[in-house]
C-alpha cells in the first residue's frame, strides 16, 4: 500500500503535462487567437444576422449560427452522463462549461481536482453560477459506469443539474483529451497517469483557458467566466 | 513566440535509401469492402522491453497481442481516395480543431497533388485526419506498443536492438536533415515481418502519442513546484542504449493532435485475425 501511494505521487507529480514548455506556451497563444478570431466571427455573423432581421433575438444566435471551426464541440461524439442520458457535445451549446478529465477509482489526485471544481464554483456569483456548466469526462470507461458516476455525484455533492459527469468509449474520450491536450497512460496497476488541466470553454465549445496543476489561482478563472456567460 | 516543436526538431532524410524504384511484391492482400486494396502482414503477439520506465508499476517487459499492420505508409493516392469519398477530410473544409493550417499544403489542390507523388507518403494530416482514415478502413492507428515492436525488427531478426549497424542505421537517419521530395514508400527491404519503412521515410502518427509522458524528472515530484522539463525522462529510462526510441518519445510527446508535419506520415492495423 505504501508503494502504492508513492507510485502515485510520483505520477501525480512527474506527469504533469508532457509537452515542453515552449510546447505549452505556444498553444496557450493558439487558445487565446482561437478565441479572437471566434469572437470576431461571432460578431460579424450578428452583424449580418442584424441588418437581414431587424429584430432577432440575440439569445437565439449561438443556435442559428454555425459551430466556430475552432470549437471542440466539432467532434460528434456521443456520450452518456450519470442519469443515463446520451448526449453530444453540441447540445452543451449555449454556456460556458469547465472540464475536467479524471477516473474515479483515483484516489489521490482527482479528489483535489474535484475540490478545485467546487472552489472555483464558490467563486462565482449566483447569476454567473446558474450559467455555468460543468463536464467532468472518465478516462475509465470499463470501471466510470453510469452507477459508478452518480455514486461519485451524490458523495461528492456535486449540484447534477450542472456537474455532469460522464462516459464515452475509449476512441472518444482519446478525441476528446486531444482536442484539449490532455496527456494520460493507463498503467498496468490499472491506474491511469495524466495531465492535471482544467479547461474553459465558451458557449460555443471553444478553448478559452486552462489551469494546470491542483490548487491553483482559480480567481482569473472565475473572472473569464463572468464575461462568458450570456 | 516560441517555434512549434515538431518543425523545430531536425528529420531525417533518406539518403541512405536510395534505392532503385521498384515494383514492390506483396505476399498478402486485403480487399476491404468498397475500399482500395491494401497490404497487410500478421505480427505474431509478443513481449519487448521498452527503454521508458514511466512509473514504478511499469518496469516490466510490455506485452503486444497479435495484430495485422499496413506493410506499406499510407501514400498520396490511398489518402486522395479517401477525402474523395468523405470530403469532410478535404483541404479547407477540416474543422481548424481538427488539423493546423498546414493540413496538406504540400497538395496542389483540395484533390490534386504534384505529378509522381502517388507513391510518396501522405504527410502534413493530423492525428484526427489519420485515425478518420483508418476508421474508413475499419482500422486503427497503431498504438506506440504496436508500432515500437515492429520497429525493433531489421530484415532478419525480429528483436534488432542489440544490432549495432541497424541502430547506427536508425540513428544516422534521425541525424540528417530532411530533404524534398520525399522517396516513394516500399523502395526499401522489408523488416523481418514484412513491413516496409518503419525507419528512413518519415516519422509515423500513433494512436496513442498522448500517453507519452516523458517529462518524469526528480526535480518535479513532492515538492509541490510544478515545474515541466523538456527530456528530463532519462532518469526514467530502462536501457539508455535505446537513444533512437527515445528521440521517439520525445518527438511524440511534443506533438498536438492537430499539428500536421511534413515528414509526419502514418499507416494502420487490424487486431489480431483478418477480416473475413
Amino acid at each position: 500500500m505504501k508503494n502504492l501511494s508513492k507510485g502515485l505521487s510520483y505520477l501525480a507529480f512527474g506527469y504533469l503535462l508532457g509537452a515542453c514548455s515552449s510546447g505549452a506556451e505556444e498553444h496557450h497563444e493558439a487558445a487565446h487567437t482561437n478565441h479572437e478570431q471566434h469572437t470576431q466571427h461571432a460578431q460579424h455573423t450578428q452583424q449580418e444576422a442584424h441588418a437581414g432581421h431587424e429584430h432577432v433575438h440575440q439569445a437565439t444566435l449561438p443556435v442559428a449560427t454555425p459551430l466556430p471551426d475552432v470549437s471542440i464541440y466539432q467532434l460528434e461524439s456521443r456520450w452518456t452522463d450519470q442519469s443515463n442520458q446520451s448526449f453530444t457535445l453540441a447540445s452543451l451549446r449555449g454556456k460556458p462549461t469547465v472540464v475536467l478529465m479524471f477516473y474515479g477509482s483515483c484516489t489521490t489526485v482527482c479528489p483535489l481536482l474535484i475540490s478545485d471544481l467546487l472552489r472555483l464554483d464558490a467563486l462565482l456569483d449566483a447569476r454567473v453560477r446558474a450559467q455555468t456548466q460543468y463536464l467532468l469526462v472518465s478516462f475509465d470507461p470499463a470501471t466510470d459506469t453510469p452507477v459508478r458516476l452518480a455514486e461519485l455525484a451524490r458523495t461528492r455533492q456535486l449540484d447534477t443539474n450542472r456537474f455532469r459527469l460522464v462516459t464515452g468509449s475509449e476512441a472518444d474520450i482519446r478525441a476528446f483529451a486531444n482536442t484539449l491536450g490532455v496527456q494520460y497512460r493507463r498503467t498496468s496497476d490499472g491506474q491511469y497517469a495524466h495531465s492535471m488541466v482544467l479547461s474553459l470553454l465558451d458557449a460555443n465549445g471553444v478553448l478559452h483557458t486552462q489551469v494546470e496543476g491542483t490548487g491553483q489561482p482559480l480567481d482569473p478563472m472565475a473572472t473569464a467566466l463572468a464575461q462568458l456567460v450570456p | 513566440m516560441a517555434p512549434r516543436p515538431p518543425r523545430v526538431i531536425a528529420i531525417a532524410c533518406a539518403t541512405a535509401f536510395f534505392a532503385v524504384v521498384h515494383t514492390v511484391a506483396v505476399a498478402q492482400r486485403a480487399i476491404l469492402p468498397g475500399g482500395p486494396v491494401h497490404s497487410m502482414r500478421d505480427i505474431a503477439g509478443g513481449v519487448y522491453q521498452s527503454f521508458y520506465r514511466g512509473a514504478e508499476s511499469e518496469t516490466g517487459p510490455i506485452r503486444v497481442a497479435p495484430f495485422r499492420m499496413d506493410t506499406h505508409l499510407v501514400t498520396n493516392a490511398d489518402y486522395l481516395r479517401f477525402v474523395t469519398e468523405v470530403p469532410r477530410w478535404q483541404r479547407g473544409r477540416v474543422p481548424r480543431v481538427f488539423a493546423d493550417r498546414e493540413y496538406l499544403a504540400q497538395w496542389t489542390d483540395a484533390l490534386h497533388f504534384a505529378m509522381g507523388a502517388e507513391r510518396q507518403p501522405v504527410t502534413r494530416v493530423s492525428w484526427f485526419a489519420a485515425t478518420a482514415y483508418c476508421e474508413s478502413r475499419g482500422a486503427t492507428l497503431p498504438t506506440e506498443a504496436q508500432w515500437e515492436y515492429v520497429a525493433r525488427a531489421d530484415e532478419t531478426q525480429r528483436d534488432a536492438q542489440r544490432n549495432r549497424a541497424f541502430v547506427r542505421r536508425i540513428l544516422s537517419w534521425y541525424s540528417h536533415p530532411f530533404v524534398e521530395p520525399l522517396p516513394s514508400v516500399g523502395q526499401s527491404r522489408p523488416n523481418v515481418w514484412g513491413i516496409h519503412d518503419m525507419h528512413g521515410l518519415v516519422w509515423e502518427w500513433v494512436l496513442d502519442f498522448n500517453a507519452s509522458m516523458i517529462n518524469v524528472d526528480a526535480r518535479s515530484r513532492g515538492d509541490g513546484e510544478f515545474a515541466r522539463f523538456c527530456g528530463g525522462a532519462a532518469l526514467g529510462a530502462t536501457d539508455t542504449a535505446d537513444y533512437a526510441a527515445f528521440m521517439r518519445y520525445a518527438f511524440r510527446s511534443s506533438l498536438r493532435a492537430s499539428y500536421t508535419v511534413r515528414n509526419l506520415g502514418f499507416r494502420c492495423v487490424t487486431e489480431g485475425e483478418p477480416p473475413p
